[in-house]
């Protein structure tokens, strides 16, 4: 019994549908997890340090951002070869910049902020006050970004798997399932679920993702005199 | 042999933009200071703002590096030691800051934030630690139950009860206090002076007060440094400044001293001389350009 | 003392209540009565949590934008009742009527717009005057507060003055419509010493000079005793002594006005007197005396028994129970005369 009809391999739409979420959210960790963790902690350092530091950071960091997104990697891929690990890799650094801002101007504000000022004070050394006092103050802005990268990251997985350069037939994830449909004339309702499934997907980590920056917006307020 | 002596000390800060617009100007903050002070005493540093006083004591602490100068701190130069060495020193010269509501980290508990110097210089475990700190709080008047709570769950004065628990955790040698009641009202001021005032009696602990208002330190402090645009202009026990100021500015800040005696009170002849519209003093123009007033 | 000829304001029974997280309404000012006459400078005179602030807002309509309202009694401003005045009518009292000037001189004025602008703003909107008109009253204004150069100050923006002088500024702005009654919430807190002492000098010329009311709103027994005709003493939202500034500061008929007659650091003792604990806050506070967890002279009935606000004659009040056997001088001697 095919709910969703089958693809003209005869593979179940609905199953593939189930099985290839997998791909989607191995795309989101990974490209996610990449772009946070080469933008956050540079940028928190390029923030807290200054001088020469912040400038060179700052100086990649605005290249990167300036390069076209689809030509590195296209260009990249064709080096380091394709696959979805690694074309989510590649992908992540492409989303590492907006990171970078955040945690630099997040890290920025916080430095002037009399207790860091106390904290060395007692003695804390610069890691301690980096880990310990500038950190947790710097979080709530990167992970409502997290949400929105995510979500970023499944499309973009769509687009690359579509396009052959990320994941490979026959393992079936969204993209390569619009992919074979597009070649199908005769049956268009199959661009259809892998085409819905993804743009839920992507607009419930935007949803997400604007809930938490409500969330994280309100804690942590002073009270009003 | 003296606890604290600062020799010569200067700073400047480079402004990116003179008045004129983009002209590199350098702000001499702190201007060739020199003081000592001894185990167990309080010296007080008075300026306005502008003075340098602020920037003076982070000098002394080491939290700004001064362009020149020496700061000797029992008997060793802060300024020529290591990192490591300086931290370890911090345990022995502890600072309160000004804002009760920016010297404690806002998402970490009182409990941990006055424990925090326990960890970094004596590495105590988690329970140990939590019992010490019941200890200071109960010291500085905090009931212990505030351990758990963030800091704006508390009042100003309690916030800054808690910063002066955390400065003595370590037994420091000396604490250096910037404005430390200035944001308090008066009846919390008071009692947390008298907390200062008990816990020098108690523990020996030497002050470096900073403040604008020459009449708290009147009555708290031994000695007295007069600032005025990073200069000291005067100094001597608190005696001689009141009795016998030895440069005007001292004289203008003595005169500054609000009065309470009502003004209905007052001798009748300065309140007719007012009523005449009778000369008022045109604001003061400073060395460093500024107007004042 | 002459009989209150012309009263200017009259608060009478004000209650004030913000809204608490839970939904209800917490009471902040409590049944506040006070009085402000033609000529007069009154000082409103508490610790923060004490209600003075929020007094001052209710005074000029600025509740709202805070989650507080009047729940109760009548503010009368020259006849007009001020309590539940629409928008519009409100428009034509601040800055015409009554003028503010605040705690944090630099904050208050708007970054964007030259000193001379903001004033001449504040006349156009009231008045109605050619721009040309209101510039030259600005800069008249700026000379009235005695700012050196007035015409060319008025060019500048207000990050390019000191703080005494952004205050000057403000109580410029705030007299240039030439109002009856102007407050002033804390107006030298955050000003060094000797320019509170010029800016207290200044606005007590004005004061002489125009004859204007002054409700000066502060922590500062100094700033009082300098400026001060009458003073009402506010704790925890309600008033706990009234009475000429001559008497109340120097024989206090309240256990709390000693404490902050107390707290004040004179001559060399090394050690103030002073009281423990703090105010209680709006949602804690429990029956009797309000003061009484602090007060040294507490006796059980003083938990026991909401004390009233007492008349003591010669405008002198308390609201101390025990006002007969601790402060007999007051009672006696007041009467007198």
């Amino acid at each position: 019994m095919h709910l969703f009809g089958t693809d003209r391999f005869g593979h179940d739409e609905l199953s593939q549908l189930i099985y290839g979420a997998r791909f989607s959210l191995l795309a989101a960790m990974i490209g996610t997890g990449v772009a946070v963790a080469v933008g956050a902690p540079l940028g928190v350092l390029a923030g807290y340090i200054g001088d020469s530091f912040e400038s060179i950071t700052g100086f990649f960091n605005d290249a990167l951002m300036a390069v076209p997104s689809l030509l590195f990697v296209l260009s990249t891929i064709a080096v380091i070869g394709s696959g979805l690990t690694r074309a989510m890799i590649v992908v992540g650094i492409i989303f590492s910049p907006p990171f970078f801002r955040l945690a630099r101007s997040a890290a920025r504000e916080v430095k002037h902020e009399m207790y860091i000022e106390a904290s060395r004070s007692i003695g804390c050394s610069t890691w301690r006050t980096i880990w310990r006092h500038i950190v947790p103050n710097v979080l709530s802005p990167i992970v409502v970004q997290a949400t929105f990268a995510a979500g970023a990251s499944v499309a973009a997985e769509a687009g690359l798997s579509f396009l052959g350069l990320g994941v490979q037939l026959p393992s079936a994830s969204w993209g390569t399932m619009l992919s074979t449909a597009a070649e199908n004339y005769s049956a268009p309702f199959l661009i259809y679920f892998p085409g819905m499934a993804i743009a839920l997907t992507v607009m419930s980590f935007l949803i997400l993702g604007d809930w938490m920056s409500d969330v994280v917006g309100t804690r942590h307020r002073t009270r009003p005199s | 042999m003296s606890l604290l002596q600062a020799i010569d000390l200067t700073k400047s800060f480079r402004s990116r933009y003179g008045p004129l617009g983009l002209r590199r100007r350098a702000i001499p903050a702190v201007r060739s200071v020199s003081f000592t002070l001894k185990e167990g005493q309080t010296l007080a540093l008075i300026g306005q703002s502008g003075s340098g006083k602020s920037t003076t004591a982070r000098l002394i602490s080491r939290l700004i590096e001064p362009d020149r100068g020496r700061v000797i701190f029992e008997g060793k130069d802060l300024l020529a030691m290591p990192a490591t060495e300086l931290r370890h020193t911090r345990a022995r010269l502890a600072m309160v800051f000004q804002d009760p509501n920016g010297s404690l980290d806002p998402r970490v508990t009182i409990g941990d934030s006055v424990g925090e110097p326990l960890l970094i210089h004596y590495g105590l475990p988690r329970r140990e630690r939590e019992n010490r700190v019941a200890g200071l709080l109960e010291r500085v008047g905090l009931s212990s139950r505030y351990m758990s709570r963030y800091p704006r769950e508390l009042s100003g004065g309690q916030v800054q009860r808690a910063a002066i628990a955390r400065a003595i955790t370590t037994k420091p040698r000396l604490i250096v206090c910037d404005e430390p009641v200035t944001a308090l009202d008066v009846i919390i001021r008071a009692q947390i002076l008298n907390l200062l005032s008990d816990l020098q009696d108690e523990y020996g602990i030497a002050f470096l007060f900073i403040s604008h208002d020459l009449s708290l330190v009147r009555a708290f402090a031994d000695s007295v440094l007069v600032m005025l645009d990073g200069q000291v202009v005067d100094r001597g026990t608190v005696q001689q400044i009141c009795s016998s100021p030895g440069h005007s500015h001292t004289r203008e800040l003595l005169a500054a001293i609000p009065s309470l005696v009502p003004k209905a009170l007052r001798v009748r002849a300065s309140f007719s001389a007012d009523m005449l519209g009778g000369p008022s003093p045109e604001p003061t123009i400073t060395a460093t350009g500024l107007e004042a007033g | 003392m002459s009989l209150p000829a012309n009263p200017l304001l009259v608060v009478e029974e004000l209650t004030i209540e913000f809204a608490a997280e839970n939904g209800g309404w917490v009471p902040v000012v409590e049944r506040i009565s006070f009085r402000v006459d033609r000529g007069e400078v009154v000082a409103l005179v508490g610790e923060s949590g004490s209600g003075k602030t929020v007094t001052s807002l209710a005074l000029l309509g600025l509740l709202g934008a805070r989650n507080g309202r009047v729940a109760r009694g009548s503010i009368l401003f020259d006849g007009l009742e001020l309590v539940g005045l629409t928008g519009v009518a409100w428009r034509r009292i601040r800055g015409k009527r009554v003028g503010m000037i605040f705690q944090d001189p630099i904050g208050a004025l708007n970054p964007a717009f030259t000193v001379g602008d903001q004033i001449a703003e504040t006349v156009r909107t009231h008045t109605g005057v050619s721009r040309r008109k209101a510039w030259t009253h600005a800069v008249e204004m700026l000379r009235r507060v005695r700012i050196p150069n007035p015409e060319r100050r008025a060019h500048d923006y207000p990050h390019m003055l000191s703080g005494g002088m952004c205050q000057r500024v403000m109580i410029a702005q705030a007299l240039a419509c030439a109002p009856d009654l102007l407050i002033a919430d804390e107006p030298t807190t955050a000003l060094d010493m000797t320019i509170q002492a010029a800016i207290l000098r200044l606005v007590r010329q004005i004061q002489l000079e125009t004859g204007i009311s002054l409700l000066l709103i502060t922590h500062d027994l100094g700033v009082v005793a300098e400026m001060a005709d009458r003073v009402i003493v506010l704790y925890a939202g309600q008033v706990v002594e009234s009475g000429s500034a001559a008497d109340v500061l120097t024989r206090p008929v309240h256990p709390y006005t000693e404490a902050l007659l107390g707290a004040i650091p004179k001559g060399n003792t090394r050690t103030l007197v002073t009281v423990p604990g703090m105010a209680p806050n709006p949602g804690q506070i429990s029956v009797g005396c309000r003061f009484a967890p602090r007060c040294r002279y507490a006796l059980p009935l003083c938990r026991s028994r909401d004390p009233e606000l007492q008349a003591l004659g010669n405008g002198r009040a308390s609201r101390c129970l025990r006002v007969d056997d601790l402060y007999a001088f007051a009672t006696t001697q007041g009467a007198q005369m």
